[in-house]
């Protein structure tokens, strides 16, 4: 949130955003405004929970051009204001940057979004960016990151460095709101286990290349952790499961391949990550793992024009693996996702994308979804999302989102 | 049972809302309504705000397919008097049948909901090795249809006023009659 980012820090990247003289010659605004609904099938766990949740948003998007567009401040700042859910109703700066861009390489100082990787089902090798969880439950909504970034073109690919000087805590729900385990996350309080917390400096190396059918990415990062251990604890004050977020510190490396073969598109994303194992709570010393290895592989085959229509249906199917152990946000051990993606190829782009990501060692653990949009005119769009969770056991993840099947249309407007 | 009929009713109108959007985009519209129900359900006889929200498309000239939430009952339960409350909401789909003219579209309503009411309800049980009965919670998720009739009326180039009536049925003996008013916006 804006109101987490310290004050030295916003201001240390205000002023190296100001610092050089801005002719502003160029003026844009845009952005997007929408109104979301959302309604539960199932009866809530707790009693102070609703049946249907609504929200606003607004987003909207400031862009100043100068010298000759080789400049540009980009200022993305976002809100929503929830019906039920007070840390659903948030502000964050999405982006809030100057970037500079030149033949061949580019510098980027401020706030901004940064996205790695290929594969549909999960994100592993995506990294710079916190996820902001009370947004979405896919975990591809994300919060703004402050950074220095340079990226350096060549015939050899991209290759970009980026110094990140603070940390984003990860979002979540209350227990006002839906889609979150019946727990109280004591967000206030996090632990971690760099001395300097999120004033911890983290870098990052990426390289990227394109050659015809192929993209290749590798990436290293070294720095604080964007996915917490929950450290388990109690609320005397409200005799209730309190969990504890605790940010490790790792290192990780990533790769991620894209290849595209006539209709078929195979899709490759792997991550090592070794955790320093520092300052670690003694509720998560069995949980903590020093290294592990996790893994996306798959492919998607698009039929064009079936039965010679306009249409086309695309077949997605992807493997997860990952070697820890189940906790809070690692789902895919051992799991088979096979979707569907229908693309009407009309003039408002409408697509609905239906899926299932089956665990293969738990038959009665699951999740379904259902992503569907369209454009209605220039300035509206709709979406309609659905997701659905199965699980018996108490030992898994899902277990806790079991009744927090929903479905969510989205009504957009963009200026 | 119940619930897997509620869930297969909810993926349906999930899916034909879906697949009826994704035929064409077109003559679409959004219309948010508020007005008054009374609804019958268990012991709970009373009145209470009600509204809705939902997406309208017109699939033929004379024909619309309208989907969206409703809020059927606001009536939250008194403390002193359990049984005199009752919440509802649903999640519905409906064919209009529309006549046009240059002051706007009568049209009438079949649809059919998946409702998720809740309240209390009185119920057997035994006190003291005594039957007697007690106020318990329910929470029911119910199967209705719909029908109504109403008139929109253009008030600008891409807005109407809506007036409706609309009357519901579901298992349980669950009852609603409704009055609404509202503002449709049709984005082409």
């Amino acid at each position: 949130m804006i109101q987490q980012l310290s004050g030295t820090t916003l201001w240390c990247l205000i002023t190296l955003m100001f610092a050089s003289h801005i002719n502003a010659q160029e003026f844009e605004l845009g952005g997007e405004a929408g109104i979301e609904q959302r309604y539960f099938l199932e009866d809530a766990l707790l009693p102070d929970q609703e049946r249907t949740q609504g929200s606003i948003y607004l987003q909207p998007e400031f862009f100043f051009n100068w010298n000759d567009g080789d400049d540009r401040l980009v200022i993305k700042p976002f809100t929503r204001l929830d019906q039920h859910d007070s840390e659903r109703s948030h502000a964050d700066l999405r982006e809030f940057h100057w970037l500079h861009q030149s033949r061949d390489w580019e510098f980027v100082a401020g706030i901004s979004k940064v996205f790695w990787g290929q594969t549909e089902s999960l994100h592993l090798v995506d990294i710079i960016n916190q996820t902001d969880y009370v947004e979405a439950v896919d975990g591809e909504d994300k919060l703004g990151q402050p950074m220095l970034n340079f990226s350096y073109f060549s015939n050899y690919g991209r290759f970009s460095a980026f110094v990140l000087p603070y940390f984003r805590e990860r979002t979540f729900a209350s227990l006002d709101g839906r889609v979150t385990p019946p727990f109280i996350f004591d967000t206030d309080n996090p632990l971690y286990a760099s001395s300097s917390e999120e004033n911890n400096i983290d870098y990052a190396l990426r390289w990227q290349y394109t050659s015809g059918d192929w993209e290749l990415g590798f990436s290293y990062f070294a720095g604080t952790n964007r996915d917490p251990y929950l450290a388990e604890g109690f609320d005397p004050e409200t005799n209730r499961l309190v969990l504890q977020p605790y940010y490790s510190q790792i290192q990780q490396v990533g790769i991620d391949v894209l290849a595209v073969v006539d209709a078929w598109l195979f899709k490759v994303e792997g991550i090592y990550r070794q955790d320093e194992e520092e300052n670690v709570p003694l509720a998560l010393q069995d949980v903590v793992v020093d290294t592990f290895f996790a893994a996306v592989v798959g492919f998607e085959y698009t039929s064009v024009g079936i039965f010679d229509s306009q249409y086309d249906l695309g077949w997605l199917v992807e493997y997860q693996f990952d070697e820890r152990d189940q906790t809070a946000f690692v789902f895919g051990q051992n799991d088979l996702m096979i979707g569907l993606r229908f693309i009407v190829n009309d003039i408002d782009g409408t697509e609905v994308l239906i899926g299932l990501v089956q665990d293969l060692e738990d038959s009665g653990s699951y999740t379904g979804f259902l992503e569907a949009s369209s454009r209605i005119t220039d300035q509206w769009r709709w979406k309609l999302d659905g997701y659905f969770f199965a699980s018996e056991q108490l030992v898994d993840p899902l277990y806790f989102l079991r009744r927090e099947d929903f479905v969510q249309f989205t009504l957009e407007y963009y200026f | 049972m119940l619930e897997w009929k509620a869930r297969l009713l909810t993926l349906g109108v999930f899916c034909c809302a879906s697949i009826s959007s994704v035929q064409a985009t077109e003559n679409l519209y959004a219309v948010i309504s508020a007005g008054y129900a009374d609804s019958e359900f268990a012991q709970y006889s009373g009145g209470s705000v009600a509204y809705k929200l939902a997406m309208g498309h017109e699939f033929h000239p004379q024909w619309y397919v309208e989907g969206g939430y409703q809020r059927l009952a606001s009536d939250e339960a008194d403390a002193g008097d359990l049984l005199i409350g009752l919440e509802g909401d649903a999640l519905f789909i409906s064919v209009l049948g529309k006549a046009s003219s240059r002051e706007g579209e009568l049209f009438y309503r079949l649809g059919a909901m998946r409702a998720d009411l809740t309240g209390y309800r009185l119920e057997s049980s035994t006190c003291d090795n005594v039957p007697c009965t007690i106020e318990s919670a329910y929470d029911d998720g119910i199967i209705a249809g719909a029908v109504g009739i109403g008139f929109d009326w253009y008030v600008g180039l891409n807005t109407m006023v809506r007036f409706e009536v609309e009357h519901i049925s579901g298992e349980d003996s669950f009852q609603s009659n409704a009055a609404y008013i509202g503002f449709r916006y049709n984005f082409n």
